[in-house]
């Protein structure tokens, strides 16, 4: 794995309604590096911070303290229009519910960051024909979502995500609506996607099954990482078993008096 | 590329487009036809200012030069209707808008792409709207015409400038807030976890205790409720009368009304769940669309108020009614507007209780009575407030008027009702 790192946080910290008496602090003080070619997963209870974590790194919103680093470049000081450039580039979104848009064809979904930046249209059909073969997905390019099973709708987000080869994928729930055959198949998706294309893959997910798909994991807990394992060649069983037992303690675990 | 996406957009929110221009096509109408009129009726365009304002303004109020309180009054409520129009088909765009920002367009893009979906609705309905005005102005003279009045209403060149100024200043200031607003909810709208539960308000110290509250409840009841009786002592002042009485109602039903159908509806949880459900939206409806409806009736009632205890030219009291019907259909399409903007939210919580077991017929069922008491809600306040200031106005206009608020109301109300059904049934 390169040593190169795609994305760092530092003191990443995020206060909700700070003025306010009922303020929440939804994530403090978490620094996370993550490198060229990794699977980093982030899980944590229901209200940890992990959707607030993937929100900060994915610049869809703004941390209150702290700085992003995507490809060493600080989030922060960019302007709208340059964070719209910027993602396009940089960035590949995948979310629970897909976001694709049921008036538009599959096609036009997954070629969607291209038209907007302005790509040839030929450039765009060849490349959007080739990444449907790969995740077998040409045969519905025509179609629209509605006509598609949630498998295949994933599929075509992924496409999207992919279409401009970005640096980093940013994935929340992506199995959230799926199946466990087609999550499974999902993972195995993903898990190629990264060993085969080096692909940089950070995804928030609650299933343990899913998080066993990584090679590093880290955990979230009231806004905290309390605590991050490597696969380290170990096998996916022996993997899957110590992210349940992390979990498990995790949920049983009460706070002090 | 960015046109034909925006052509695309607009003809797949066909409905929501054309509420919007309906919007833009009255008021047009109702701006055109109203300084037209205003001219004619031969009053000034100055607004009036005096150092003893509260006893100014009630004065004015109640025996004030027309033209000056009504052009203010006008020119608010139309743009105040206008945002909620432009408000509702925006925010049905926030998806969209979102996914393209995912994708990396630039906030550039996203304007230009809601602009030219608001420019090609505003090209088709800002010259019908100004022909209808026209075609108003011929029918008002001949009805001036028919009572041998002697007054005219012509086309002023002043009341045109005056007309095309309002104009572009509301559509600059409209565009300019909804494309800020479509670029900041845009991608946060994406985004997951309870972040929206998160923003809750909070209060200090001795203002929430129960004393403090139940002394601003029964304070909140009292204003409600006295100004119907002080209607029928004089109809000056009708307008400030209105004005307390919608915010003491706003208390009543923020801090008594829902507060009794929150008990309800945990009362009736486990023995009926349509009538959970009815209750459990109706009171969300109330609390969402409160404003607009305190709105539409202090609003009918200030323009009541312009017409009763004075002696107005037959132009001015053609033009206060034709304002108060225009005035009546706008806002009524405003508390519609608001109500379909949260459909979307709506559509899933009626997903989930198909999934929980609820048959479609209970949820059709459902879905009508909430609708029906939700504007029957409103049909009650209208009735009460509107109703005995137009008993205590004594204006011949009286049954015309009662109608004019009315109608209105029964036609969204049916207009909602179907609106529903076709969203929700899709």
């Amino acid at each position: 794995m390169d040593t190169e790192v795609i994305l760092k946080t530092v003191n990443l910290k995020k206060v909700y309604n700070p003025e306010s008496m009922n303020a929440v602090t939804a994530l403090h003080d978490v620094n996370v590096e993550v490198h060229k070619g990794e699977f980093l997963g982030v899980m944590g209870p229901s209200g940890s911070g992990k959707s607030t974590f993937i929100n900060m790194i994915s610049t869809m919103d703004y941390p209150t303290d702290g700085r992003v680093y995507i490809n060493n470049k600080n989030v922060m000081n960019m302007t709208a229009n340059e964070i719209g450039h910027f993602r396009y580039e940089n960035l590949g979104f995948i979310f629970q519910d897909f976001n694709l848009l049921d008036t538009h064809t599959m096609f036009e979904n997954i070629a969607m960051p291209m038209t907007l930046a302005k790509v040839k249209p030929e450039v765009i059909e060849k490349r959007v024909n080739e990444i449907a073969e790969r995740l077998n997905i040409k045969q519905l390019l025509n179609k629209i979502p509605p006509e598609c099973s949630g498998g295949q709708r994933q599929r075509a987000a992924i496409c999207r995500a992919l279409i401009n080869d970005p640096g980093l994928i940013v994935a929340d729930e992506p199995t959230g609506a799926l199946d466990s055959e087609n999550s499974e198949e999902l993972m195995e998706l993903f898990e190629k996607m990264n060993r085969e294309n080096g692909s940089t893959i950070v995804m928030v997910t609650h299933d343990s099954f899913v998080a066993s798909f990584t090679s590093r994991l880290i955990f979230i807990k009231d806004g905290q990482i309390s605590q991050e394992i490597t696969r380290d060649g170990m096998d996916q069983d022996t993997y899957f078993r110590k992210i349940v037992e992390i979990s498990s303690s995790s949920r049983t675990r009460r706070k002090t008096a | 590329m960015i046109f034909k996406e925006a052509l695309r957009s607009l003809k797949n929110s066909r409905s929501k487009a054309i509420f919007f221009a309906l919007t833009f096509f009255i008021t047009t109408a109702l701006l055109f036809v109203y300084f037209n009129m205003a001219e004619a009726a031969g009053t000034e365009g100055e607004v009036y200012v005096s150092d003893n304002n509260l006893a100014d303004i009630i004065q004015l109020l109640s025996k004030g030069n027309i033209s000056n309180l009504m052009m203010v009054f006008v020119v608010i409520m139309c743009s105040i209707d206008l945002f909620f129009a432009n408000d509702f088909f925006v925010k049905n765009k926030a998806k969209e808008l979102a996914v393209r920002l995912i994708c990396g367009a630039t906030y550039i893009q996203l304007t230009m792409y809601l602009l030219i979906q608001t420019v090609i609705l505003l090209l088709v309905s800002i010259p019908l709207g100004i022909l209808t005005g026209f075609g108003l102005l011929h029918v008002f003279n001949m009805i001036l015409a028919a009572g041998n009045t002697g007054m005219v209403i012509g086309i002023s060149s002043f009341a045109m400038v005056e007309f095309i100024s309002i104009m572009v200043f509301v559509v600059f200031v409209i565009t300019l807030l909804n494309c800020s607003f479509a670029y900041k909810s845009g991608a946060v709208l994406l985004a997951g976890g309870n972040i929206g539960a998160m923003k809750k308000s909070g209060g200090y110290g001795f203002t929430n205790t129960k004393f403090f509250q139940l002394i601003l409840n029964l304070i909140g009841i009292a204003a409600a409720v006295l100004p119907i009786a002080g209607f029928f002592r004089s109809s000056g002042g009708l307008a400030v009368m209105a004005i307390i009485a919608c915010v003491g109602l706003d208390r009543t039903v923020t801090n008594v009304l829902i507060p009794a159908m929150n008990r309800y509806v945990r009362k009736t949880g486990t023995k009926s769940t349509k009538e959970t459900a009815v209750t459990g939206f109706l009171r969300r409806d109330i609390q969402f669309s409160k404003i607009t409806i305190y709105l539409v009736l202090i609003d009918l009632i200030v323009l009541l108020s312009m017409l009763s205890g004075r002696e107005n030219n037959a132009v001015e009291e053609l033009m206060i009614v034709f304002t108060f019907i225009s005035i009546s259909i706008m806002q009524w399409m405003t508390v519609m507007f608001r109500l379909e903007t949260d459909l979307s939210s709506r559509k899933k919580e009626y997903d989930i209780l198909g999934q929980i077991g609820t048959d479609e017929s209970t949820r059709t069922k459902i879905m009508h009575s909430e609708i029906f008491r939700f504007y029957l809600f409103a049909g009650i306040l209208t009735v009460i407030y509107l109703g005995t200031a137009l008993i205590a106005s004594h204006t011949a206009q009286a049954p015309l008027l009662a109608a004019a608020a009315v109608i209105p109301l029964i036609a969204v109300a049916v207009t909602t009702d179907l609106y529903y059904r076709s969203v929700l049934k899709g």
